[in-house]
């Protein structure tokens, strides 16, 4: 069983379809040119399947754009990595390169959403208040004015949401940070929070690539400018919790890889136009003993990593 | 030919896939009815079906873990992981999960 006999016997079905619909063809009065359209465009189709090698590839194609409209499924080639020959439309598409470091931050929600996860996570020891921050200030931006007219007062600050806003703001303006311990400063230093009453907690939610250096941050904290006239000491003075803990931010949270949903796996009911991992046969004889499998097959067509192969007879062995 | 009734299930394979696309087009160009797009798969169904039976000799062999089984009407459905495919050529191919859809050799009828 090999890949390269499947060509040709697709050849001789393609070839043998196309004569014996002749006649059905003539009976429903349509001219049987149709038929040679049909073979056209059956044999791109397969091409574009990039299952095997057909005979008919080689050929000069008339309309080559036409053969690139071709349902593409390059993508299971390009993990096979075997190719049978050159063929150039079949250049792979090239794999989405791994996610560079910053790219997070070119997703502006996500950035804002880490964001926000670290600012809360700053707050979380010192203030236990979530909804709220009071006493601290949130810069004036000339452009959203609105958002504060007060510069102090413990419970005047703005809502979560208004400083989620203006988080996620900031960081779609910062299109030029490039790191996220940058992203964050940069946050903190436009929020003019007062490093002085952010008591850094240890970092007990190490969370992999989410784990940041308190160094990092701490440094572009203390070169923010803090302007003292935003939060004077009586604003600190007036601080005190609202809110023990919050809805958004569980402390006891694990935040393990875990909890995350892992991928579902793929439906093994593929009927889309896609190519699946699937044999399609016959069988002569299926065996079971206890626990242990073994079938004889026949007049298969199997589909792998992207290649096609057909086969006489198999046999399969597999326990349970 | 013979009024024996052959399997569809070669339609799923790339070359029915391809063919059922091709028909689509044809189809939804107003080029052919559907009835005859029906005869043509049907035919496609015989070929493929003899053409595998009488000019593929290639053997396959295969061992894997089986994670589902399924016998319903006469088909068996075996979800197999960690398949290692052993071909003619002492080629080996190896596959996570592979799908088998099988049906009866044997028609209806026949002994």
């Amino acid at each position: 069983m090999t890949n390269i006999t499947v060509g040709k016997v697709y050849e001789k079905v393609i070839q043998q379809v196309i004569d014996s619909s002749v006649t059905d063809v003539q009976d429903s009065g349509i001219d049987p040119s149709v038929l040679e359209e049909l073979k056209k465009v059956w044999q791109e189709k397969l091409s574009g399947f990039k299952v095997a090698t057909f005979p008919w590839d080689p050929e000069p194609v008339p309309e080559p754009a036409a053969k690139q409209e071709a349902v593409d499924t390059g993508g299971d080639l390009a993990s096979d990595g075997t190719r049978i020959k050159p063929e150039p439309e079949a250049e792979m598409p090239p794999a989405p390169a791994p996610a560079p470091l910053g790219q997070a931050l070119s997703d502006p929600s996500l950035a804002a959403a880490r964001a926000r996860e670290m600012v809360a996570q700053k707050f979380g020891g010192n203030a236990q208040q979530r909804s709220t921050f009071p006493g601290l200030m949130l810069p004036t931006p000339p452009q959203q004015q609105h958002h504060n007219g007060q510069t102090d007062g413990p419970d005047d600050g703005p809502t979560r949401q208004e400083v989620d806003e203006q988080i996620r703001e900031i960081v779609l303006e910062g299109e030029q940070i490039r790191t996220y311990e940058d992203a964050i400063a940069e946050a903190l230093r436009q929020f003019n929070i007062q490093t002085d009453i952010l008591q850094v907690r240890p970092l007990k939610k190490k969370k992999g690539k989410r784990a940041i250096s308190h160094k990092a941050v701490d440094t572009d904290l203390t070169l923010s400018p803090v302007p003292d006239a935003v939060a004077g000491p009586s604003s600190l003075a007036s601080f005190k919790p609202l809110q023990t803990d919050g809805p958004e931010m569980d402390e006891d949270a694990i935040n393990s890889d875990l909890d995350d949903t892992d991928e579902e796996p793929v439906d093994d009911d593929d009927d889309g136009e896609g190519i699946s991992q699937i044999m399609l046969c016959m069988y002569d004889k299926v065996q079971r003993t206890k626990n242990k499998w073994k079938c004889w097959l026949r007049n298969g067509v199997l589909t792998v990593n992207g290649k096609e192969y057909v086969f006489g007879k198999a046999t399969g062995e597999y326990e349970w | 030919m013979n009024n024996q009734t052959y399997y569809e299930l070669y339609r799923r394979s790339s070359i029915g896939v391809a063919l059922t696309d091709a028909l689509d087009d044809l189809i939804s160009d107003g080029r052919i009815a559907p009835q005859l797009a029906m005869k043509i798969l049907s035919n496609f169904d015989r070929s493929v079906t003899d053409i595998l039976a009488q000019q593929v000799t290639a053997k396959l062999s295969f061992k894997g873990h089986l994670d589902t089984y399924r016998f319903c009407d006469e088909v068996w459905t075996f979800l197999i992981k960690d398949v290692t495919f052993k071909l003619d050529n002492s080629q080996t191919v190896q596959s996570e999960r592979v799908k088998i859809v099988s049906c009866n050799s044997k028609k209806p009828g026949e002994t």
